[in-house]
């Protein structure tokens, strides 16, 4: 059981170190490539499950450290490093998406020829970052594990067709994210007081450590490094264009994995570490967040609304998807915070389902232009039901993970700030709105007669979606099972936060 | 409290199963027939229900709950404020008007399933049609039997998405589409203020409720419970809750308000109602009968709050008698059958809401269960009548009564119920008489009502009645006199009944109707009228105590005969259009513009600022992302062109000579240690 953390992190990346070794020449062996992607990918989803599992059993197992991991790694000189893993109530649903998204992003490599081993081995060296940032417990692992995403991705993007803008972009936004994100980490643990002769960057000691007490001026100066890169990490306006060109990428499963996943992991630890280094910066700069949230929210649905192109349309979502989350953190309660994570889940999916529809329809129609689309229904019925499914997610349906998201943001949110509550409502309400619009464009209407050839979604894009929707539906029906998961590390983040 | 109550759960739980069975059976029909059975089973738990709470009225509510999440609030920055636990609950609420409501509602929608069985039999997504329908059916009953107003968020919620699934159901036609989104997005708003009055319910009513004694075996004092919030609301008013003032009920009250008026469809709501009727005809029949009749459901439910907010029942009486006025004007002028059905319903419903404004509490619930069977037995029969037609026009039908006797029945007979025979007229003006002149008022609360606004809502309810009057005999004299009329591409001759399955489920509700009527009839068996079970035993509220209002008996029949007399003096012997329309029921012919107008300036505003938006985004932020990463590229293309095979060995050593350097340099640093 101590190993499952590291089975967990590091069984994507035996997977890539696997891969290389593989000739890609013929459609066999791109085959193999493929599988083992994707067993690797499954590997790390069935120790997620199980994580998920133990802990539903017994949410006190995520208090008592049961899957605790801490090793000595660079110690005795001016700082102390440890490889330090665990997994936290917070991190687990988040975990459940990433494996679950990878592994659908694993079978949605099947559409793909060209690069076969290097897409495949990125992808899984980016699940392996992605699963370090979320059980590192000490801020240099995480910061490092943050750092070893960019590379794949870059490479990843750089493959697409007219992905070399789009990754220099990336480059341009991701370096500077990560740049900030360790100026932070090293302000906060050089300011801690040492422990013996070497400062430490566990995050316990770190973040248990009163910075702004004891010394104001940096921790200051760190809070906004941190909140900085926050904002160009996760496509907040007006550092968003970077995360548009990402998420409305060609390559439907980097554009799902980075809108999906990596801007949800990104607010994740800025609601771990930001949150407890610095409570009372959070709660006396809630207004800033609130406006920040409400400004990123309409923006993102506003251009989602009118963009012109269907990929930009979804990845624009993802903005929106980033100012709600950004509405919760101000308040930092318990209940809004519970929420927070499970409206990260829940448009983790939702996002992936439109990436992955958007990219049918593109796939088919061989455009994007909203313009030029519509009455694909008759066509493809299925693709417009995944469509409609989202939008009705997105709006929040009851029995569906955005309403109970929704909820308990909104109930978590009014109590320290009245408008965010009515804010979180309207936006999501207006999210779907957005997205049935957008549906309506696409899908409904009179068939087109350049469109009359064109498929359903089949077999493999069932094996994409279908695992989405699982998701979906389980957050959705079964909430009760997950929230006092989560909500064991949340109140320990709102007691921190109520304590200053 | 007796066990057999909880057979009220497969009143709830069965609409629920069958929309899920319909997916397990192969051909659609018999996946409908398996969700007509499921949705008949609970059809006969309900009237078990009522029978058993009919013998057993005295007995105290029976609440069957069961959690839907939890969280501990406690903890954070907010634990003084919150309540220390967030449980909300979903569940059945047995009480008489629980009892009584449910079984309408399955009353009226298993017959409207039936009656699909034979009318959409052969629609493409036949399925579809069903599944969705019993779950909307779901929703409705969920409402009605809500305990707290967690599961009125819930169920809304459910019938709005539902009901924009089935509001889309002829996606072909974009049109019909985008009118189901834009009737979506007014379900929303009242959703959403719904939402937000329960949030704003919790963070400041449930931290006191939780300090009070846990009643009966419940475990808690659910903050949401419609009783709690009652007690809530009498502490509140009673300064009793420090901290809490007549504010913040004024605030809930408001958005409660908000969103049953706009499910009421009054106007300009009734535009939701509007892109209803594009949807198949049970569809149809239950969003303009059920669905919007939940909005009363919650006034109902939330009837303490509303009590406790100065001037509120005031102004809802007035939109509701204006928006009965308006609809019912509109309905007299249209000659599409499917846009009559929505102007009248939005009529039949204003006076509802102007009723339940001037404190008329029972009446307003029974003629919302009345509304409930009659409007669908219109709409039941405007779509046998479009059918026989083939058109949607009332200018082009005529001829029902001699070519399609049965079909026409219907209509006639809805006719006469709605002059007057429904007791509606008689409700509403009765309520103000008494409230008016007599030395007690009907309720406490209709004394709070200000005599100015109670003569402007009898004088709103008087106008009301006339143009529905004149409405709905213009459309059945239209409907069913004379002879079919000729145009291109219809044969005539064609017109004859519909299928005796189509007819017979209109019969059968018009019989339902009879009895329910006969139920509100004041004094009609002492003790048994609807109006004394829906109250009794319902604290704080008692039962009203309402004895035959001649005046209003007088007034209601005047009301009739005048709008029959009009109608009469108007066509004369002839076959004749529509009243002629002046300038401002012209505009109101065009739905005041409201619907249209409303969407242009909403969405041409929303439109010009997602612009500027998106604009912003490609001449700033373009820009200057480009030119970083031109420098970017630039950099890389310097480095490309310096690469040679020499230089990449040259790197290599240097990185190696450094990683030593630092190597020895951190040795060095650690004193030997590392």
């Amino acid at each position: 059981v101590s190993a499952l953390v590291s089975l967990l992190i590091w069984a994507p990346l035996v997977g890539a170190l696997i891969v290389p070794f593989f000739p890609e020449r013929t459609a066999d062996q791109r085959g193999r490539v493929r599988i083992v992607g994707l067993f690797a990918s499954g590997a790390a989803l069935f120790f997620s499950l199980l994580v998920a599992f133990m802990y539903i059993g017994d949410p006190t197992a995520t208090t008592i450290g049961t899957l605790n991991e801490q090793h000595n790694w660079i110690v005795n000189v001016a700082f102390a490093v440890t490889y330090h893993v665990d997994i936290d109530g917070t991190a687990v649903a988040l975990i459940q998406l990433t494996a679950l998204l990878f592994c659908c992003a694993a079978f949605y490599s099947w559409k793909y020829n060209e690069h076969i081993r290097l897409r495949v081995a990125s992808m899984l060296v980016l699940e392996t970052s992605l699963l370090g940032v979320l059980c590192s417990q000490d801020l240099f692992l995480l910061t490092l594990f943050w750092a070893g995403a960019g590379a794949p991705l870059y490479l990843l993007i750089r493959h697409t067709v007219n992905g070399e803008r789009t990754a220099t972009r990336f480059a341009v936004y991701f370096g500077a994210s990560w740049g900030l994100l360790l100026l932070a980490v090293s302000l906060l643990a050089f300011h801690t007081p040492a422990s013996g002769y070497s400062h430490t960057f566990d995050m316990g000691v770190v973040l248990a450590q009163n910075i702004l007490a004891t010394v104001p001026g940096v921790g200051r100066e760190a809070f906004a490094l941190l909140m900085l890169a926050l904002a160009i990490g996760c496509g907040a306006v007006p550092f968003h264009r970077g995360f548009v060109a990402v998420a409305g990428s060609e390559d439907a499963g980097v554009a799902s994995l980075y809108a999906g996943v990596l801007s949800k992991v990104g607010l994740f630890v800025v609601m771990k570490v930001g949150l407890q280094a610095f409570p009372e910066m959070i709660i006396s700069t809630g207004w800033l967040f609130m406006l920040a949230g409400a400004v990123t929210g309409f923006w993102g649905l506003a251009c989602s609304w009118r963009a012109g192109d269907l990929r930009q349309a979804v990845a624009y979502f993802g903005v929106f998807q980033t100012g709600l989350a950004l509405l919760a953190f101000g308040s930092a309660t318990v209940t809004s915070l519970v929420g927070l994570v499970l409206m990260l889940v829940a448009q983790g999916l939702v996002q992936a389902i439109l990436t992955y529809v958007a990219a049918g329809v593109v796939e088919r129609t061989k455009t994007a232009q909203i313009s030029k689309l519509g009455g694909l229904a008759w066509q493809a019925p299925r693709l417009a039901g995944f469509w409609v499914l989202a939008a009705l997610v997105a709006v929040g349906t009851p029995l569906l993970p955005v309403f109970t998201a929704m909820l308990l943001m909104t109930t978590g949110a009014y109590v320290n700030h009245h408008v965010a509550g009515f804010l979180i409502v309207i936006l999501v309400m207006l999210s779907g709105f957005v997205l049935l619009g957008l549906g309506r464009r696409v899908f409904f209407g009179p068939s087109q007669e350049a469109y009359e050839r064109s498929a359903d979604i089949g077999t493999l894009d069932f094996a994409v979606l279908v695992p989405i929707v699982a998701g979906v539906v389980m957050y959705g029906v079964l909430p009760l099972r997950i929230i006092p998961v989560i909500e064991f590390t949340a109140r320990a983040i709102a007691t921190r936060v109520g304590a200053q | 409290m007796s066990p057999l109550y909880n057979v009220a759960w497969a009143v709830l739980l069965l609409p629920l199963f069958g929309a899920f069975a319909s997916f397990l059976f192969e051909t659609p029909r018999r996946a409908a027939h398996a969700v007509v059975a499921c949705n008949g089973a609970g059809l006969l738990a309900a009237i078990f229900t009522l029978f058993f709470r009919i013998a057993h009225r005295h007995d105290k509510v029976s609440d069957g709950l069961l959690g839907f999440l939890q969280t501990n609030p406690s903890g954070g920055p907010n634990s003084v404020q919150f309540a220390a636990t967030f449980q909300p609950q979903l569940g059945i609420r047995v009480d008489n008007f629980s009892a009584a409501f449910a079984a309408v509602v399955m009353f009226v929608a298993v017959l409207v399933l039936w009656h699909a069985t034979s009318s959409m039999r052969k629609d493409a997504a036949y399925r579809r049609i069903f599944w969705c329908s019993s779950l909307l059916i779901f929703a409705v009953v969920g409402a009605v039997m809500s305990p707290n107003l967690f599961q009125m968020v819930f169920m809304f919620m459910l019938a709005s998405s539902t009901t924009y699934i089935l509001m889309t159901h002829w996606w072909e036609d974009g049109e019909v589409a985008e009118k189901a989104r834009r009737g979506l997005a007014w379900l929303l708003a009242g959703d959403a203020a719904l939402l937000v009055s329960m949030v704003v319910v919790f963070a400041r009513i449930a931290p006191d409720a939780a300090a009070q004694p846990v009643a009966g075996s419940q475990s808690l004092n659910d903050p949401f419970d419609f009783s709690v919030i009652g007690t809530e609301v009498t502490r509140i008013t009673s300064h009793a809750v420090p901290g809490v003032g007549s504010k913040t009920v004024a605030v809930i009250g408001i958005l409660v308000a908000i969103a049953a008026l706009i499910r009421l469809a009054v106007v300009p709501a009734v535009a939701w109602l509007g892109a209803a009727v594009e949807a198949p005809l049970p569809a149809t029949a239950m969003a303009l009968s059920l669905v919007s009749g939940t909005g009363a459901i919650l006034l109902a439910r939330m009837w303490p709050v509303l009590l406790a907010v100065p001037h509120e029942l005031s102004v809802i009486a007035l939109i509701g008698v204006a928006s009965a006025v308006i609809c019912a004007a509109v309905a007299l002028t249209l000659r599409d059958i499917a846009h009559f059905c929505v102007w009248i319903s939005g009529a039949q419903l204003g006076v509802v809401v102007a009723t339940f404004g001037v404190g008329g509490y029972a009446p307003a619930l029974e003629e919302l269960s009345i509304f409930f069977v009659l409007n669908s037995v219109l709409i039941l029969t405007c779509g046998n009548l479009v059918r026989i037609f083939a058109t949607r026009d009332i200018k082009e039908m005529g001829g029902a009564w001699r070519r399609a006797h049965a079909t026409a029945i219907p209509m006639a007979i809805w006719a006469v119920f709605i002059a007057g025979l429904d007791m509606s007229n008689y409700n509403a003006i009765s309520v103000v008489l008494r409230n008016r002149f007599a030395s007690q008022p009907a309720t406490a609360s209709g004394g709070a009502v200000s005599g100015g606004v109670q003569t402007a809502v009898l004088l709103g309810v008087v106008a009301a009645a006339l143009l529905i009057v004149v409405a709905a005999v213009r459309v059945a004299v239209l409907t069913c006199r004379g002879e079919p009329v000729s145009r291109r591409g219809f044969n005539t001759d064609r017109v004859r009944n519909v299928e005796p399955r189509a007819v017979g489920t209109v019969l059968v509700l018009i019989g339902g109707l009879a009895a329910l009527v006969a139920t509100g009839i004041p004094a009609f068996v002492k003790g048994w009228t609807f109006s004394h079970f829906v109250f009794f035993g319902e604290p704080p509220l008692l039962p009203q105590s309402l004895p035959v209002v001649g005046t209003a008996v007088v007034l209601a029949i005047a009301v009739g005969a005048a709008g029959l007399v009009a109608w009469s003096w108007y066509a004369g012997a002839r076959r004749v259009e529509a009243p002629r329309a002046n300038a401002w029921v012209r505009i109101a012919q065009r739905q005041l513009g409201i619907e249209t107008g409303l969407a242009r300036v909403t969405e041409g505003a929303s439109a010009f600022v997602a612009d500027i938006l998106r604009g912003a985004d490609s001449l700033v932020a373009d820009r200057l992302e480009d030119v970083a990463g031109e420098n970017f590229g630039i950099a890389g293309a310097l480095a490309g062109r310096a690469r040679t095979g020499r230089l990449v060995y040259q790197l290599l050593a240097a990185v190696a000579i450094l990683a030593v350097a630092v190597s020895i340099a951190v040795f060095a640093a650690a004193g030997g240690r590392l």
